[in-house]
């Protein structure tokens, strides 16, 4: 992991994400870029309440506060000491599609996951988490904005299906993996009752073991019918601070479709998960 | 990024198995790896009209002709394997689908190693024809494809790597990374309608930067838009630079049942003379 690309925004939780995205390329060795995208002001004010002038001026006002916001936690964190990080911006380019464009030279994202009722929600697109794994096709790791600045990936769960999605998750995961003290693996056996989990999760642990990593199996019985719960319930019982899995879902129209797991994870989010789809 | 440490090699029973299974151990030795062999093949069965299948006598003609071919197959891997070097494991599908069956053990490899599919050939009927494409789509792994013909001794000496600013394409050249990083030389060729624009400088300067953060060094070769087709462009000019390997993107997407290929992966899957390191 040599490349990793932070999201910012104009809220309070950047720090976290900065945090820990600069934890993680101290421990991999890896340079970090900041990126600041959000919404154009114009786009979020309704316009008809200013005149047209009035109206540009105030959203450019805005537009120039989030950024000095979004600076200034950069340069506390980095008055702290640690790592370097270079600075990038958008001016007037839609957040998700500056992210595209820079994700495909990252190795890995770092994300928030914020609030959909706290401050600043207008300064993204909804779902803006899961339309950049979806659509840069890049792993990221989305850090909830109210996440504590503790360790991470120190015990990992990993919620496995036999999946691409979930392969390319544990593939982009694979260098953190490799400085975890514990790693579980956690599946259940699906409705249809396809192949049963214990073949596959000795699957899982020999690749594991080639990449000199040690994992413990843990087979679940019956999936559940809310899985994402379950697979929360998992990292508590763990005391995980990673979860990694796969992102299932496709872009429908310009309106998000994500399965079911991946949704109500990321909708109650309560610590950093690695996903890729 | 990753080092390659799980190596998923395609068996069947087709003479050309040996040089695939020859380079899969040749990466093995270089990357310290596991190489897995899967026999995948669909059996006869499938291939017979319904009604003759269900005839019993039908039936154990069709079981021997599947056991022939996989004695045939174990042979190969058996004299193949005998020389010096990386042990290979065997081991095979059951009575699954071929492509579903293989994809699901691709899940657990860092890199796939297959054979190009040739037409005509008295094998050629042993996988379905969009196999490459369906394991490198459904597994989301990648793959080193081997060409059907011609002599493969080395496929990380001299690498041309075909660029565009797409996730298939950055994947793919993520996926090649540890061979990059052992090469001695690396070409990447772009193709690009506005080769001098401030947008695509940019992204050129950020691919040298990727590309030196990985420690790899290479040349990079940004050419405008030119008519005919990209993958021709990319055969022909790999030709020219003597290359070993060739990286790209696979382009495609199912559209109902069916698998809807780029036109340059498309033209490079059936032309190619080099092997192809692809990713979805």
């Amino acid at each position: 992991m040599r490349s990793l690309l932070v999201h910012l925004d104009a809220s309070a939780a950047c720090a976290v994400r900065l945090h820990v995205a600069r934890r993680l390329a101290e421990q991999q060795g890896a340079d970090v870029t900041a990126l600041f995208a959000v919404v154009p002001g114009s786009d979020s004010l309704p316009s008809s309440y200013f005149s047209a002038a009035a109206s540009a001026e105030a959203t450019h006002a805005i537009d120039i506060d989030g950024r000095r916001r979004a600076r200034a936690a950069l340069e506390k964190a980095l008055s702290l000491g640690g790592p370097p990080v270079a600075w990038a911006e958008t001016a007037a380019e839609h957040p998700l599609r500056a992210l595209f464009r820079h994700a495909l030279f990252a190795d890995l994202l770092v994300l928030g996951k914020r609030d959909r009722f706290g401050p600043h929600a207008e300064q993204l697109p909804a779902n803006f988490a899961e339309s950049v794994v979806i659509g840069t096709g890049k792993p990221a790791l989305v850090v909830p904005d109210n996440a504590r600045a503790g360790e991470l990936g120190h015990t990992v769960v990993i919620a496995w299906k036999p999946t691409r999605e979930s392969a390319r998750a544990v593939t982009a995961a694979l260098p953190i993996l490799r400085f975890a003290h514990a790693v579980h693996v956690v599946m259940w056996q699906d409705k249809r009752g396809e192949a049963p989990p214990a073949q596959h999760l000795d699957k899982l642990a020999t690749f594991l073991r080639h990449h000199g990593i040690a994992a413990q199996t843990h087979v679940l019985g019956t999936e559940p019918a809310h899985i994402g719960d379950a697979i929360l319930a998992e990292t508590r019982r763990h005391r995980a601070d990673l979860l990694v899995m796969g992102c299932y879902g496709h872009s429908r129209a310009r309106e998000m479709v994500l399965g079911g797991a991946s949704r109500s994870v990321l909708h109650t989010l309560t610590l950093p998960v690695l996903m890729a789809h | 990024m990753n080092p390659l440490k799980n190596i998923l090699l395609h068996l069947d029973a087709s003479p050309r198995c040996a040089v695939r299974l020859e380079v899969a151990r040749q990466l093995a030795q270089r990357h310290e790896a596991v190489v897995s062999g899967l026999f995948a093949v669909t059996s006869n069965f499938v291939e017979m009209p319904f009604a003759v299948a269900e005839s019993s006598q039908a039936g154990a003609v069709i079981l021997e002709l599947d056991a022939k071919r996989r004695a045939l197959a174990l042979a190969l891997f058996k004299q193949a394997t005998q020389t010096e070097g990386p042990a290979v494991s065997w081991s095979e599908l059951g009575t699954e689908p071929v492509i579903w069956g293989f994809t699901q053990q691709a899940l657990y490899a860092d890199l796939l190693v297959l054979g190009q599919h040739e037409p005509g050939s008295p094998t050629a009927r042993d996988l379905p024809a969009d196999f490459i494409e369906s394991v490198l789509i459904g597994s989301g792994k990648p793959a080193l494809v081997i060409p059907y013909a011609g002599e493969v001794k080395t496929v990380d000496q001299n690498i041309l790597v075909a660029w565009s600013a797409r996730r298939e394409s950055a994947r793919a050249l993520q996926a090649a990374l540890p061979l990059l990083q052992k090469a001695q030389q690396v070409h990447v060729a772009s193709w690009s309608e506005e080769q001098s624009s401030p947008q695509v400088a940019g992204e050129r300067l950020q691919l040298e930067q990727y590309l030196a953060s990985h420690g790899v060094q290479a040349t990079l070769h940004w050419y405008g838009d030119a008519a005919g087709n990209t993958g021709d462009r990319l055969l022909s000019l790999s030709a020219d630079l003597g290359n070993d390997l060739l990286v790209m993107g696979c382009y495609g997407h199912s559209r109902a049942r069916e698998l809807v290929l780029g036109g340059a992966t498309r033209t490079v899957l059936k032309s190619m003379t080099v092997p192809v390191l692809m990713a979805h």
